[in-house]
């Protein structure tokens, strides 16, 4: 129960050194939005606002004299940031809870659905590959994991763009759902939001899969070569059971860590993916607050990614040793 | 399957053309056999057509009506700049400006009419760009690059005011960039009287709540633009903003009058005006002007800008010939308001702008005709040929471009010599068919000097007219390397192992840029190459937009940058003078010296080298009255 | 292993030992790679990219606007071989002349995570106690932060310059930690072996035991992770890169694939596509080269496939935990 309670003390602790870092993060982030809103504004060429009223603008931002001292601030902000206020989005005028709260979901649903397809996928071709060592199947299918391994997710996006959006026009190139839809629970919505989130999801799902699939069918082959294995052969008891109860059960049992951090990354997993396919999610925001200097919207969201990690990291290692009873005490804590 | 493509949640049944596409699409992937690209052939005869732009140069136009003591003041200024040096201007951008023409009925790309700022704004009000008979479109669809449903209405808060506003709100007065004169829209008439101007307001113009436009709300717009730092106040309330009340008043319902607090040329003051929306509608934002007109201190006066800059406006009520209907995370939808003078100039109900947040996206919907037009939007030659027929592209003037910008503090480019070896050595037309990415959209300068309209004529036929041959070229196609070398050797550098130094030291010229700006960059790689090829150590740093704007370029931490040369927002000469020496940028960012040496043109102007331009550039805004 | 062999490995003179070092960390590792075609054809790849940015530079002009035509297919002429950009750049030129400073990025990216995950490791596994705790705490606290927006953040608060090797850095700046994590269980295992017992006891100082006896036990993890890291700093740089949010002075792959689109629209103009394809396959090539010889690593790393290439095995007891999921 102390280990519990140790491991427990850690996770907030990597939290306050995260929330305390991006409060010195953001007193280095140099310039504005108003930076922002001048480079748009020559770069798009449909402002009507003046350079001098630009001008003017940022210079009565930066003349804004921070008056509490540092320790003073720094309180506040912690405190402020530990009751869930993340403070205001400069660019979009309102809190930045407000503007990631939306955007959370839909990261979570690309991020949690290509997780989920390529786990499943990953730990189903890995065990058959095992099962079919040596084939041609087992051969051809390491061949094309390996690729696929080697493959960002980004360039398949890209690839997919590409060719399944712009030049075959099956899917949709961004967006998060048609715009004459109302959001709801509703078929036509919910086909939509399927229909837009198949590209962004397939690019990651793709390049997942095979790490996982290379991962099950090595632990697979190590653990039909077992002791153990042979004996419960021996004994007789049913291909069916030894499969399931056996092999696949200790074959995906050191994958586990490996799931529970990659369950972690559900909220930043998606970063470049969410912009090259103008996706609203959390990543996106993220970017746009670094594009905008938005500095409370782009901690925040840096903020909410690091503590979606640090709890998924926390659940793995807690519930690692109960699972695996093995795995008790000290040193296997160290497994990954 | 190219209209609704986006709202499409069934799939069409794979053409054959698609299918044949796909077999193509996989042929590549697979073998890369004839991947992308075009032969080397097809493009030869573009590249040599694409970006030149001289032939269009030499098109006659209506000169342009400017009395002599301002023309000579213009010629001077011209003059210093052409002899100085303090910025290079390398190209002139012509906006690429989209109509659709098979569902509409728009004038023709080389018409008169389309020559404004933009098509979109003004043609659909005067009644020249209509739904046609046949079609049955009721609903024009543009594109916007704000999340509509994040957009906001209130221009004093600058941030995410979407393209809508374009038909939400009416513009003071429209500006012919052929004639370069002003016509009444919002504000139907004006009169400048020694040092009072008197505006007219559109009779019969009401806001969409129903209430009538009055000279009130045009007073309204013009405080809140002086309040937040427009550059009227120099002209209305030099010194103090606590009498801007006193200063802009409206004498009935109709009419708005203007103090000056000196004489200023019209030109220059309908400049200002010309391109206001009035969106001051007295519910929304009367409080405010109450407020800041009461203000006692400049303190409460920047408390009461605090809350304006960051209020937020979603639902707008404006008086433009559209309505404001909804915005979701996709598409703001505004609808025809019949109460508008010229609504009967419309014929089509709706206009939706769709959520396009990347260049490419809007290339795209301009490609399979989700959208019906586009305002501006640059476009390479690659994509311009992808577009069907019936979408037309219009060159549209932007008097404004891409320079190098030099920082007057930092060796070597504080030596105005070591400035015109980089002008002789780097050869515009290259660099601007580069810019232009195989369109002809960039055209170079033919004469460096801080005038624009390269493309009408003007710079030669009316701004330059009879001192032409007293400006230096520093050849615009060609590097003109024996030149810049003798200016190199003056300042004290020689050539040793190919290599341009001085005291043993590699004459470095580093160019920042912003990274964003994938045409800018394009430049700036082919004048560093050219700069290189010469002898001079130069190289491209290229930053991401905002820490470019930001910090490098406000710091004036570069020693050549990427920037317009020329004012963004006006086309009239003194308002290019007075970006390139009377205003902030140029003081705090360039680190441009009040005083510097030029030869002279008008002897009767100035006596000696020594001039400070903004002295001349003050003199140009009284002049002609 | 028996009681006597132990004996003769303490007893060894340094010649010796040095010989059966080089046989254990090096010529062992190469006969087996050499000995598996996955192994010998990633680094047939990596040597290729080591020479195109070495060599190539030298061999294959400047990247300039202007070398050719605008927008040339690839394979459609022998002058452009991977076709020009719409600048008319000749396509070949910039992605070898991208090289080098990608090499150097990778590089210290790669070094940087195995340097400092290695020294941490080793120093919190073998010294334990109070080091230990402090240590691990400082890893954990690294490993959970996520990576890319930690990079994107910092790059952007830290206002670095174009440097390659900062942003190599920047890009692994927490992966050490994870590398940290499992060298000190290794370390764990070793400590308490009898011959590092016997150094100890031999009155050996700690930096000797380390680097004579540990380090070269873990040789061929590292080396994995080294050749995994280079393959992270890759994707993590070009996406970068490609979404604009790193700033450069010189042409990178990344940097082209956003040319591409955002000055062409690649994805959706054919006859600009191999603008970007070019790009991207040169990465996805470099990055299945070292997935490649990173599978060598592993079996390296596995002891069966080592004992039967190594003339002199030193420690017996490798069982290791299984990484296979990173």
């Amino acid at each position: 129960m102390s280990y519990v309670l140790k491991r427990l003390g850690r996770s907030f602790l990597t939290i306050f050194v995260v929330v305390s870092a991006s409060f010195g993060l953001i007193r280095l982030l140099p310039g504005g939005p108003l930076d922002y809103l001048r480079a748009q504004m020559i770069q798009q060429g449909g402002s009507d606002l003046s350079t001098a009223e630009i001008n003017r603008r940022i210079a009565a931002q930066t003349n804004i004299a921070v008056d509490e001292p540092v320790y003073v601030q720094y309180i506040d902000y912690m405190t402020a940031i530990f009751r869930g206020d993340f403070g205001q989005s400069i660019w979009y005028d309102q809190s930045v809870a407000g503007v990631i709260g939306p955007a959370i979901p839909w990261t979570v649903f690309l991020t949690a659905t290509a997780l989920f397809l390529a786990f499943t996928v990953g730990v189903s071709l890995g065990a058959f590959m095992a099962y079919k060592e040596g084939s041609t199947f087992d051969v051809g299918s390491t061949g094309v994991g390996l690729v696929l391994n080697s493959t960002p997710g980004y360039v398949v996006a890209l690839l997919f763009i590409a060719f399944l959006g712009y030049r075959l026009q099956l899917f949709p190139t961004g967006g998060r759902y048609a715009s004459e839809l109302t959001p709801g629970l509703n078929v036509p919505f919910l086909a939509s939001v399927l229909y837009h989130g198949t590209l962004p999801i397939l690019s990651m799902a793709i390049v997942a899969f095979g790490g996982w699939a290379l991962s099950m069918r090595g632990n697979s082959i190590r653990v039909l070569g077992e002791d153990y294995l042979r004996v419960a052969r021996l004994r007789g008891l049913p291909t069916r059971r030894i499969a399931l109860r056996y092999v696949a059960r200790n074959a995906i049992l050191p994958m586990y860590t490996g799931l529970m951090i990659a369950i972690g990354t559900v909220f930043g997993g998606a970063v470049i993916i969410e912009n090259i396919f103008a996706y609203p999610g959390i990543g996106f925001y993220l970017i746009q607050a670094i594009n905008a200097r938005d500095s409370p919207l782009m901690m925040g969201a840096f903020i909410l990614i690091t503590v979606a990690m640090v709890i998924g990291i926390t659940v793995a290692d807690l519930t690692y040793g109960w699972l695996d009873p093995r795995a008790k005490g000290g040193a296997s804590r160290e497994s990954y | 399957m190219t209209n609704d493509d986006m709202g499409s949640t069934e799939r069409s049944p794979v053409s054959r053309r698609q299918f044949v596409q796909a077999l193509g699409a996989a042929g590549v992937t697979a073998g890369l056999a004839g991947c992308g690209g075009q032969q080397a052939t097809q493009t030869t005869t573009e590249s040599e057509n694409g970006g030149g732009g001289a032939d269009t140069a030499t098109e006659t136009t209506t000169p342009v009506e400017v009395d002599s003591e301002s023309l000579a003041l213009i010629q001077e200024l011209a003059y210093v700049t052409n002899q100085t040096l303090p910025v290079l201007p390398l190209q002139e951008k012509l906006a690429q400006s989209f109509q659709t023409t098979d569902d509409w009925n728009v004038p023709s790309k080389d018409s008169e009419q389309i020559q404004t700022y933009w098509p979109t704004d003004w043609l659909p009000r005067y009644g020249e760009w209509t739904s046609s008979d046949e079609s049955s479109d009721e609903r024009m669809t543009l594109a916007q690059w704000a999340v509509p449903k994040d957009s906001q209405y209130n221009p004093w808060n600058a941030k995410n005011f979407a393209e809508p506003r374009r038909t939400l709100f009416d513009r003071f007065m429209n500006y012919n960039l052929e004639t370069q004169e002003y016509s009444g829209y919002l504000v139907s008439d004006w009169e400048l009287d020694g040092e009072t101007l008197t505006l007219s307001v559109r009779e019969g113009q009401t806001w969409h709540d129903g209430t009538a436009v009055t000279a009130t709300d045009v007073v309204n717009q013009i405080k809140l633009d002086i309040y937040n730092g427009g550059s009227l106040r120099r002209f209305v309330a030099p010194d103090d903003e606590g009498n801007v009340a006193d200063r802009v008043t409206a004498t009935d319902e109709s009419t708005a009058e203007i103090s000056l607090a000196t004489q200023v040329n019209e030109d220059i003051l309908l400049a200002y005006l010309q391109p206001k929306y009035l969106v001051a509608h007295e519910e929304t934002y009367g409080e405010f002007v109450t407020r800041l007109d009461e203000a006692e201190s400049s303190d409460e006066r920047s408390s009461v800008l605090g809350e304006l800059t960051s209020k937020v406006v979603s639902e707008p009520v404006g008086s433009g010939p559209f309505t404001f209907e909804d915005a979701d995370t996709q598409r703001t939808l505004v609808s025809k308001y019949e109460d508008h003078p010229d609504a009967a100039n419309i014929n089509f109900d709706e206009v939706e702008y769709l959520y396009k947040p990347s260049n490419q996206s809007r290339w795209n919907s301009l490609i399979n005709e989700e959208t019906d037009g586009s305002a501006t939007l640059f476009m390479p030659n690659n994509k311009l040929n992808q577009l069907p027929d019936s979408v037309q592209t219009s060159l549209i003037p932007r008097h404004w471009g891409l320079g190098l910008l030099f920082n007057h503090e930092r060796e070597p480019v504080s030596d105005p010599r070591v400035r015109k070896a980089i002008a002789h050595v780097i050869n515009r037309e290259d660099v601007a068919m580069n810019s232009g990415a195989g369109t002809n959209s960039k055209i170079a300068v033919t004469y460096p000097s801080g005038l624009t309209s390269e493309l009408s004529g003007q710079v030669e036929g009316t701004w330059l007219d009879g001192v032409l041959d007293k400006f230096e070229t520093y050849g615009r196609g060609e590097s003109q390397t024996d030149k810049a070398a003798a200016l190199l050797e003056e300042a004290g550098y020689q050539k040793q192992n190919g290599t341009w130094r001085k005291d043993g030291e590699p004459l470095r010229i580093p160019i920042k840029g912003p990274s964003g700006f994938s045409d800018w960059v394009a430049g700036a790689q082919t004048a560093v190459s050219q700069l290189n090829q010469f002898g001079i150590k130069s190289e491209s740093v290229m930053k991401d937009n905002s820490a470019y704007w930001g910090q490098d370029y406000v710091n004036g931490d570069f020693v050549v940058a990427l920037q317009g040369w020329a004012s963004y927002e006006n086309s009239h000469p003194y308002f290019h003078f007075k970006f390139l020496y009377d205003s902030s940028d140029a003081a705090d960012y360039w680190n441009m010296p009040e005083q510097i040496d030029s030869p002279v043109l008008h002897d009767q102007l100035r006596d000696g080298e020594a001039v400070t331009p903004a002295e001349l550039v003050t003199e140009l805004s009284t002049a002609g009255e | 292993m028996s009681e006597f062999e132990r004996m003769a490995e303490v007893s060894m003179t340094n010649a010796e030992r040095r010989r059966q070092w080089l046989d254990e960390a090096v010529l062992a590792p190469a006969r087996i790679v050499w000995d598996d075609w996955r192994a010998r054809a990633g680094l047939l790849v990596v040597v290729t990219y080591l020479l195109l940015g070495t060599v190539g530079p030298l061999f294959v002009s400047e990247p300039k606007p202007n070398q050719g035509p605008l927008l040339v297919g690839a394979f459609r002429t022998l002058e452009y071989p991977l076709g020009t950009t719409a600048s008319g750049t000749n396509i070949l030129s910039q992605i070898v002349h991208a090289t080098p400073s990608m090499l150097v990025m990778i590089t210290a990216g790669a070094v940087f995570t195995v340097v400092l995950g290695t020294a941490i490791g080793t120093l919190a596994g073998y010294k334990g106690g109070q080091t230990d705790s402090v240590l691990m705490t400082v890893t954990d606290i690294m490993m959970t932060v996520p990576g890319l927006p930690l990079t994107i953040v910092l790059a952007t608060a830290l206002q670095i310059k174009g440097n390659p090797a900062v942003i190599g850095v920047l890009i692994t700046i927490n992966a050490w930690a994870g590398l940290a994590r499992a060298i000190r269980s290794q370390v764990l295992t070793i400590r308490d072996d009898e011959y590092v017992e016997a150094s100890r006891i031999m009155g050996m100082s700690t930096p000797t035991i380390v680097a004579g006896d540990i380090i070269p036990n873990l040789m061929p993890y590292i080396t994995m992770n080294f050749v995994q890291q280079a393959r992270a700093v890759i994707f993590g740089s070009v996406g970068l890169y490609f979404l604009g949010v790193l700033p450069y002075n010189k042409v990178n792959w990344g940097v082209m694939m956003n040319a591409a689109v955002n000055r062409a629209g690649a994805t959706s103009s054919p006859s600009a596509f191999h603008w970007l394809l070019m790009p991207m396959l040169t990465i996805i090539v470099l990055a299945l080269g070292l997935t490649l010889l990173a599978q060598g690593a592993d079996r390296i790393f596995n002891p069966r496939v080592r004992a039967r290439h190594a003339k002199s095995v030193a420690s017996g007891d490798g069982d290791t935990p299984n990484t296979g999921d990173i």
